[in-house]
């Protein structure tokens, strides 16, 4: 499979979107990565488009932690077995994870909140915000993140389910 | 036709069940068997009832390549609409689960299943089972 080839026109737009982006604040990090991905993902693309032409900051937020969750996805760079799950274990895992991210919160706030992870991880405070309040299988990269910026021991950091 | 359960999909059902948008009945004796038909894809009249399965659009309105939603209507005690997006290739790859909302964050989805469709693609996916 080749990868999607975007025009040279789309290039350029995807390069002024990374302007602008990085004009609001959102870090030089992110918005490398997004507009790097965007250029071979058409779907990142759209979503860098969505985000220029929106207005309403709660929607761009939105798109901003879809951006970071593509990023994270595009990762993944072969096929992998995963653990299998049966449908009846998904609420006990859901807790379990709701649990793990409550008790990281809680170190996250006794360490600055959430604006002060974005500052020192990269990572654009819509999409800290949608990790800690979902119930998705924690992002190990993100962990890692999360454990360099605050200091925190991979004990700390210990989950049963990463991605 | 092989169904296959991506990481994508494991995740918004976790999700889902946690927030509670469909009770284990409506999973058992609703969602799961239309799912299931999949495996016969697409003999069965359903795939032609575009209230159930459609072919997904992107932001433009142009059709995604590979790429369709199931739906559910009046789903949980929230009667809200579920929605399932499917890649189909020789094999059928259940992708993200999620509600309607809105026309902005329907727009936004379909960006995120046009990446997940060419991480299939480009065989880059994490596989959690199959159904059976």
């Amino acid at each position: 499979m080749t990868t999607q080839t975007l025009t040279a026109h789309k290039n350029v737009e995807l390069i002024e979107i990374g302007h602008q982006m990085n004009k609001v604040g959102l870090s030089e990090d992110f918005v490398s990565s997004a507009v790097r991905v965007a250029f071979e993902y058409e779907g990142v693309y759209d979503l860098m488009k969505m985000w220029s032409e929106e207005t309403d900051e709660e929607e761009k937020n939105e798109i901003v932690a879809d951006i970071q969750d593509m990023i994270d996805e595009c990762l993944q760079k072969e096929k992998v077995e995963g653990t299998y799950i049966r449908f009846d274990d998904l609420e006990q895992i859901a807790n379990h994870i709701r649990i793990f991210k409550d008790n990281l919160r809680i170190i996250v706030e006794k360490n600055g909140g959430l604006k002060k992870l974005t500052v020192l991880t990269g990572i654009p405070q819509p999409s800290l915000s949608r990790f800690f309040s979902s119930n998705t299988i924690p992002r190990r990269v993100t962990l890692l993140k999360i454990a360099r910026a605050l200091n925190l021991s991979q004990i700390q950091i210990a989950t049963e389910w990463t991605r | 036709m092989e169904v296959i359960i991506t990481s994508w999909a494991l995740n918004s059902y976790l999700e889902m069940k946690h927030s509670r948008v469909f009770s284990k009945a409506e999973y058992k004796e609703e969602i799961r068997p239309d799912v299931l038909l999949l495996k016969q894809y697409p003999n069965n009249p359903k795939f032609v009832n575009d209230k159930f399965w459609s072919i997904a659009t992107d932001r433009t309105g142009n059709k995604i390549q590979d790429g369709y939603k199931m739906k559910w209507h009046q789903v949980g005690d929230g009667r809200v609409q579920l929605r399932l997006t499917v890649g189909i290739f020789s094999e059928a790859f259940l992708c993200e689960a999620y509600v309607k909302e809105n026309t902005k964050a329907e727009k936004r989805q379909m960006a995120r299943f046009k990446v997940y469709l060419q991480k299939i693609r480009q065989n880059e996916y994490v596989e959690n089972g199959r159904l059976s």
